[in-house]
């Protein structure tokens, strides 16, 4: 779905449009219960249960979100902030799906955990060989958030270096979660 | 072919569950040698498309999980009681007595419980809320919570939600067809009324209520099946029917 489809989806649901919630449920609804099956490791009837409030507490705010185009990073910060709420996910797992859920870059949750977020992101990202990139990465997603212009100008480096570089940790990002969840299936 | 087509090849198939140990053994393997290429090929891939990926088939709903789901994430719609209020509306039931309305003639299609036939149920969305015809008039009370035991002279009425015309039915626990709409009800929102008038329903004496949407007219003996299945069986045996269950309490 397109963000020229979305946007208008978002607000007619936002005005109580019943068959505007329906079709984002039903747009979303597979990603996030599949968010809440790797953060329940396959446990469906509770990952069920965390999509169920998800979907609940999202419609239930959906007038807080003040830019609809944002709607999909927003419904994955609940996600987050539900599942960790239930203590559904390990520390190691948790930071994944937290970096998993970066883009699109989410706008403000109903529950307040931007330093959870930036506190699992820096513990994601502190080993790691490359110090711009980990530079960069601060920048980009802690507290306060920095524009890629921003980071670029601060940092004296190209802004398309900074994209480049900021592409590459969601690459890496995904690769490590893909490879660590397919590991422990194979691995039972 | 190299090695990264292979695996990006197989991680597609992760989708539809397609792929044996082994082959997801030599996808996390690969991954696991820090091939920036596939890192670079994954940047690009949305995240919805890759959690759905490694969850496979236990992140799609059956219609009832759905239906059921889908009856609790949504937000009620602004009441309009001003419409229950209103004088012109009158009565169906009395206070001591369930309310059994006859459709008018519709579709007489049988329902043959064939699997297949319609790709997803009716989403179905009940509103029951506490009312009394004290004044003769439907006077409503408060929102009504599954279970909740209703008081001497209160009665339930009904706010019905379909996403597609279906005809709604209910069917008491005992198996009693209660109600069945005489003409497909339109998509939206709606206040039930029958002939022009509210429906109006005392629960007591009944063992639970079942409402079931579907987009033809079931006939009795299909309602009884449905009523006497278990939650899964009925998706089995009408995947298009919206279903939603009503406990009543003890007074």
């Amino acid at each position: 779905m397109s963000s020229a489809d979305l946007e208008p989806l978002v607000r007619a649901a936002q005005d109580g449009d019943a068959r505007a919630l329906r079709a984002l449920f039903d747009r979303y609804q597979r990603p996030i219960t599949a968010y809440c099956l790797v953060a329940t490791r396959r446990d469906r009837e509770a990952a069920l249960d965390l999509t169920q409030e998800i979907f609940a507490r999202a419609f239930r705010h959906l007038g807080s979100l003040a830019d609809a185009g944002k709607f999909p990073g927003w419904l994955f910060t609940i996600a987050g902030n539900v599942c960790r709420d239930h203590g559904a996910e390990t520390r190691a797992r948790n930071r994944l799906l937290e970096a998993l859920c970066l883009e699109p870059e989410p706008a403000a949750a109903p529950t307040p955990d931007g330093d959870a977020r930036a506190r699992a992101l820096r513990e994601l990202v502190d080993g790691w060989p490359d110090r711009e990139l980990r530079e960069i990465v601060r920048l980009k997603y802690g507290e306060p958030e920095h524009t890629t212009r921003d980071i670029a100008a601060k940092l004296g480096m190209p802004h398309g270096t900074v994209t480049v570089k900021l592409m590459r940790f969601r690459g890496l990002l995904k690769r490590e979660l893909c490879r660590k969840l397919l590991e422990e299936e194979v691995g039972r | 072919m190299t090695e990264c087509e292979i695996v990006r090849g197989r991680f597609d198939r992760l989708h539809e569950g397609e792929l044996t140990g082994d082959e997801r053994r030599l996808v996390a393997d690969h991954l696991g040698s820090d091939c920036d290429a596939c890192a670079a090929w994954l940047a690009e891939v949305d995240a919805g498309a890759i959690l759905e990926a490694l969850a496979g088939d236990d992140a799609v709903l059956s219609d009832l999980e759905r239906q059921r789901m889908l009856s609790v994430v949504l937000p009620e719609a602004p009441r309009r009681r001003r419409r229950w209020l209103a004088p012109s509306l009158g009565l169906v039931a009395t206070a001591a007595a369930a309310v059994l309305l006859m459709a008018r003639p519709g579709r007489q299609e049988a329902w043959t419980g064939e699997k297949g036939a319609v790709a997803s149920p009716v989403a179905l969305v009940v509103r029951p809320i506490v009312g009394t015809l004290a004044t003769g008039q439907p006077r409503v009370l408060r929102d009504w919570s599954d279970g909740e035991a209703l008081a001497a002279g209160e009665l339930l009425l009904f706010r019905i939600d379909v996403d597609r015309p279906a005809y709604v039915h209910l069917v008491a626990g005992e198996g009693r067809v209660l109600f069945v709409s005489g003409a497909p009800l339109p998509p939206g929102d709606h206040e039930l009324t029958a002939g022009g008038q509210v429906l109006a329903l005392d629960p007591r004496g009944h063992a639970g209520l079942l409402w079931i949407a579907a987009p033809e007219r079931l006939e009795p003996a299909a309602l009884a099946a449905l009523q006497r299945s278990s939650a899964g069986d009925r998706a089995t045996l009408c995947p298009s029917c919206g279903v939603v269950e009503l406990r009543v309490g003890a007074p």
